[in-house]
């Protein structure tokens, strides 16, 4: 058991470093230096938001696989997937998207004028960065790197599909102890010691995201003028940087739509594909609706209550981040006996419903304390005040919530996968089955769908 | 030949125009006094090498600092020092260790700058302040922990952004009767922007004033 525990540790901090190695020097270029294609490189955070990890699998075995383009294109027959390298390189630049993201908005609001007195101070580009830039940078790249760990740490499907023979993480192993050797109490013993782990890092993060939100608060923004990539020689790192993005993230994802675009017309023929789509459809609309309606009645609690302070109410929608998709997935079978639709929503609720609430809370936030109490004194009752002020200032941001918890539940193959409800697949499911049955280029066709309708909705959303 | 010159600033911006030259003797007091957005600040962040000229005045500009030209240097060689309106402490540095950064910038040994910087503290009534964190200091105090992280390395002009519009009008008096009282004390070489002219006339041996 200590053996698979430290494999997962070491898998999630591995992947993390790799992401973090990649994701933050391409924050620098995207904040602070002016290229061709800035904006659609910092429009691919949305990839590790909203791109299933399934998706991403499916890529790497189409792109590095052994009948992949790679193999295909040099003659070869090479690959590194099924080990532990696979892995964490999968993972890591399957994170790097969502750092840069992060860390980039952060640098480009970071005030100049420290930079510019330790400059002034005799300082060099190089102590600058070390002693002034990352210094005031650690917050955001905690509060980017914490949430890596966890989506590492739980990671399902990728270590399920690339795990090298004797090895395996926590998540996979309880997976197989509740499926496959029905070894309830070995499985509960793995899940506890997750659990337990993954709560005391997501209060390491609880506390990461308090300091971050006190010590950039009341700072001015002032826009960057960005610097093009000749000055200093930059180009010489941000070419390699981008060339490795591109071969283990991009040109992967590329790969799923290439390899699946032949088979699409037959699976749009197939009744089973159309049957999942519209049980996506409903678990889609069902958690988002419910996402979004708890994440914003939370929020206006909160506010309403004049609680923004509170640690515990701070810390309540960090926690579900520490319950792996399936451990709860599997604690309900054993309260419930069998899965069905509804429960499928509600366990997506209760683990999705916090990343509603942290875009509502924006939102709610940016009600100015005047309008705050006008709308108190100007309403009839504090229900009057929340439908007639709260609800019409928040709509941007509760459509945003909306989509992404859809897009979410959209791309999530694990918990129907455990849930193992009868007659009941979603899109996500399906291409999970379908590649498990070696129909590769159906299996592509049906994640390059559920990738592109999840990218169309979320950025919907956002914008 | 005057200490400090700079000819031929010239900065474009939106409607604002800036053209600009000014002489200043050793250990002065020169206010640049004016109104907000006319370019006072610009004036200040080419003297420092944070902004550049105009690109057709590039060629056409000099800077000579105590008989050297420094506008081709980078600015952490001008060997001028600088207090921004903010202060700009290094929020994740303790007071001592702000004070001492320039110093170790330089090249001196940690132990020893941070000593250094200690003592430094005392002169601007700062004693006992070492282990304070910026965040906890108030607008007076984070304003003298800058002045003495600036002084402490003994720049041949020290530059001061406005440093006192962020306080409150008597503590502005007050720290600007002390700019002054430190200046002639130690006798350092000083350009402030300001856009109040009983600040100005307190600190200033000479105020030159812009207009929109």
């Amino acid at each position: 058991m200590l053996h698979t525990y430290f494999y997962t540790l070491e898998i999630a901090l591995l992947s993390t470093l790799v992401a973090a190695a990649a994701g933050i020097p391409m924050a620098y270029f995207t904040a602070r230096r002016r290229f061709p294609g800035r904006r659609l490189l910092l429009s691919f955070s949305a990839v590790s938001l909203c791109v299933p990890s399934l998706i991403v699998a499916l890529g790497y075995v189409s792109f590095w696989g052994l009948n992949g383009t790679v193999n295909r294109l040099f003659g070869t027959h090479f690959s590194f997937l099924y080990s532990t390298a696979g892995i964490v390189i999968a993972q890591g630049f399957y994170n790097v998207p969502f750092i840069t993201g992060i860390v980039s908005e952060a640098w480009e609001r970071l005030p100049h004028e420290q930079e510019n007195a330790a400059r002034l101070l005799g300082a060099g580009e190089a102590r600058i960065l070390r002693t002034v830039t990352l210094r005031q940078l650690s917050g955001a790249i905690g509060a980017a790197c914490i949430p890596v760990f966890l989506f590492c740490y739980f990671s399902f499907m990728i270590v399920l599909l690339f795990s090298p023979v004797g090895r395996s993480t926590l998540e996979v192993e309880i997976y197989h102890s509740i499926r496959t050797t029905l070894d309830v109490g070995s499985g509960a013993k793995l899940a506890l010691l997750e659990t337990v782990t993954a709560f005391a890092i997501v209060f390491a993060y609880s506390f990461i995201a308090r300091r971050s939100q006190t010590t950039s608060s009341g700072v001015e923004y002032v826009p960057f003028e960005r610097r093009g990539l000749g000055a200093g020689g930059a180009w010489m790192a941000f070419v390699p940087l981008v060339l490795l993005v591109l071969i283990f993230l991009i040109f992967p994802l590329g790969s799923v739509f290439v390899s699946g675009v032949g088979e699409a017309g037959k699976l749009l023929r197939g009744a089973s594909f159309w049957k999942a789509a519209l049980h996506s459809l409903e678990c889609g609309v069902a958690t988002g609706a419910c996402c979004t309606l708890l994440g914003f009645a939370y929020s206006v609690g909160v506010k309403l209550g004049r609680r923004q302070g509170s640690v515990f109410l701070q810390t309540v929608p960090v926690l579900p981040m520490a319950i792996s998709s399936v451990v709860i997935s599997w604690s309900a079978t054993l309260i419930f006996h069998r899965g069905n639709a509804a429960l499928l929503v509600a366990l997506q609720t209760a683990l999705y419903w916090p990343i509603a609430y942290r875009q509502i809370q924006n939102g709610i936030n940016r009600i100015s304390y005047e309008t705050d109490a006008a709308a108190r004194l100007l309403s009839r009752e504090w229900f009057d005040s929340v439908l007639r002020v709260y609800l019409p200032a928040c709509r941007p941001v509760l459509l945003s919530a909306f989509a992404y918890c859809f897009a979410i539940s959209l791309g999530d193959a694990t918990m129907p996968l455990v849930l193992s409800i009868r007659n009941f697949d979603t899109l996500a499911l399906y291409t999970y089955k379908l590649a498990g049955a070696y129909r590769f280029s159906q299996a592509c066709a049906c994640g390059g769908i559920v990738a592109v309708i999840s990218m169309i909705i979320f950025l919907a959303g956002k914008k | 030949m005057s200490y400090f010159s700079i000819r031929n600033i010239h900065k474009t911006w939106e409607t604002v125009t800036v053209d600009f030259s000014l002489e200043c003797e050793k250990g002065t007091m020169t206010c640049l006094l004016g109104p907000s957005g006319c370019g006072k600040s610009t004036v200040l962040n080419i003297i420092s090498g944070l902004e550049k000229n105009d690109e057709a005045w590039q060629d056409k500009l000099e800077i000579e600092l105590d008989g050297q030209r420094i506008e081709k240097l980078p600015p952490r060689s001008r060997n001028v020092g600088m207090v921004f309106q903010s202060g700009a402490l290094f929020n994740h540095m303790n007071v001592v260790n702000n004070v001492a950064y320039g110093l170790i910038s330089k090249g001196m040994k940690k132990k020893v700058a941070l000593a250094r910087a200690s003592a430094f503290l005392s002169e601007f009534g700062l004693e006992g302040f070492d282990r304070r964190m910026p965040q906890t200091l108030s607008g007076g105090e984070r304003q003298r922990v800058a002045l003495a992280r600036t002084l402490i390395t003994e720049p041949k002009l020290v530059l001061l952004d406005e440093p006192l519009s962020a306080l409150d009008a008597d503590l502005r008096r007050r720290l600007a009767q002390q700019i002054r009282e430190w200046q002639k004390t130690m006798g350092f070489t000083a350009i402030m922007v300001t856009h109040d002219l009983a600040e100005a006339e307190t600190v200033a041996d000479k105020i030159v004033r812009f207009s929109k």
